[in-house]
């Protein structure tokens, strides 16, 4: 059977798509990590240096403590990140294999839709809901439960296949 | 008059606690990972799966996932930046480790060994760190 141009580049990209998804799938056979991480700005301090910080703003030190501790008992700005990356977790790894199952399926050309679950979503999550990149933009950026986003390893979002979260025009008859 | 001025977008401080990370991350999550396959307990509760016939045979024991020692060996962890530590196995044993945690298929159906990941135990522990960090550091015996 003769190939035509358009029967061999659909071939070759049927090709690409296996071997990314191939790549995929083999890094993440490969990959057992945990991710600590927490917020960090250019211009950082230390606990101490912070401590430092607010002393020298006229705070006194049990009050500093009070602060400290509440923030870390409820996660808040200063250990939210922190405590976020701490939780006993070893799912996120694994979770990972449903992205890769759904590149494997779609393939890399096609755009992916970041979709958060919308119930106590972080900042982070929240902001990439509903944009729409190609699989290799999102690895740069971070996929979900790859520890780019404050939730971490226990980021609930899925990349899903644009197409098939288009959202139509609801049409109302009478 | 007066005059009352709302602030958006204050900028507050950011901590770096890449120390108490590094502490962490080799003093705390690493060893628990390592206490935790010596007492053959898995990190999420429970036990690890026995070793097949065969294998107690070969190794002459059954204690899961220890033979030489050298998964025991490959855990460890480097810092990543300002605020972030990675902690993983090194070597071969890293594809090892995540087709055993993955799951391995036998006749009784899916065995996993979860070995690594964050115990309750070592999230305690790291938190408990961190309190006592804050507390020393708000002490008064590090005021400069």
């Amino acid at each position: 059977m003769a190939l035509t141009k358009d029967s061999t580049s659909e071939y070759y990209s049927r090709q690409l798509d296996s071997e990314a998804a191939k790549a995929s799938i083999e890094k993440e056979l490969t990959t057992l990590e945990i991710i600590l991480s927490a917020r960090v700005g250019r211009t950082a301090l230390t606990l101490q240096e912070y401590i430092q910080m607010r002393l020298a703003q006229g705070a006194t030190l049990a009050v500093i403590r009070k602060d400290l501790l509440a923030d870390l008992e409820t996660g808040g700005r200063i250990f939210g990140e922190f405590k976020n990356a701490l939780r006993p977790t070893f799912a996120g790894s694994t979770s990972r294999f449903r992205d890769v199952g759904m590149l494997a399926e779609t393939g890399i050309s096609a755009k992916f839709r970041w979709v958060a679950i919308l119930v106590n979503t972080c900042p982070d999550c929240l902001d990439r809901h509903n944009k729409v990149k190609k699989w290799a933009e999102w690895e740069e950026e971070g996929l979900p439960r790859a520890g780019a986003t404050v939730c971490g390893q226990n980021c609930k979002c899925v990349l899903i296949s644009a197409e098939a979260t288009e959202i139509q025009p609801v049409w109302r008859n009478k | 008059m007066i005059k009352v001025e709302i602030r958006n977008k204050i900028n507050f401080p950011d901590i770096r606690l890449q120390e108490e990370l590094e502490v962490i991350a080799d003093k705390i999550i690493i060893q628990d990972i390592i206490n935790g396959i010596k007492a053959r307990k898995a990190v999420v509760g429970g036990r690890l799966p026995k070793n097949e016939p065969a294998t107690i045979l070969r190794k002459g024991h059954d204690n899961p996932l220890e033979e030489t020692g050298t998964l025991l060996n490959s855990f460890k962890s480097r810092a990543q930046g300002k605020n972030k530590v990675v902690i993983s196995i090194m070597g071969d044993r890293a594809k090892i480790g995540k087709y055993l945690q993955d799951g391995i298929d036998t006749k009784k159906g899916l065995k996993q060994y979860i070995f690594f990941g964050i115990s309750k135990d070592a999230f305690r522990r790291s938190m408990d760190y961190v309190r006592k960090k804050v507390k020393e550091y708000t002490s008064g015996a590090n005021k400069r």
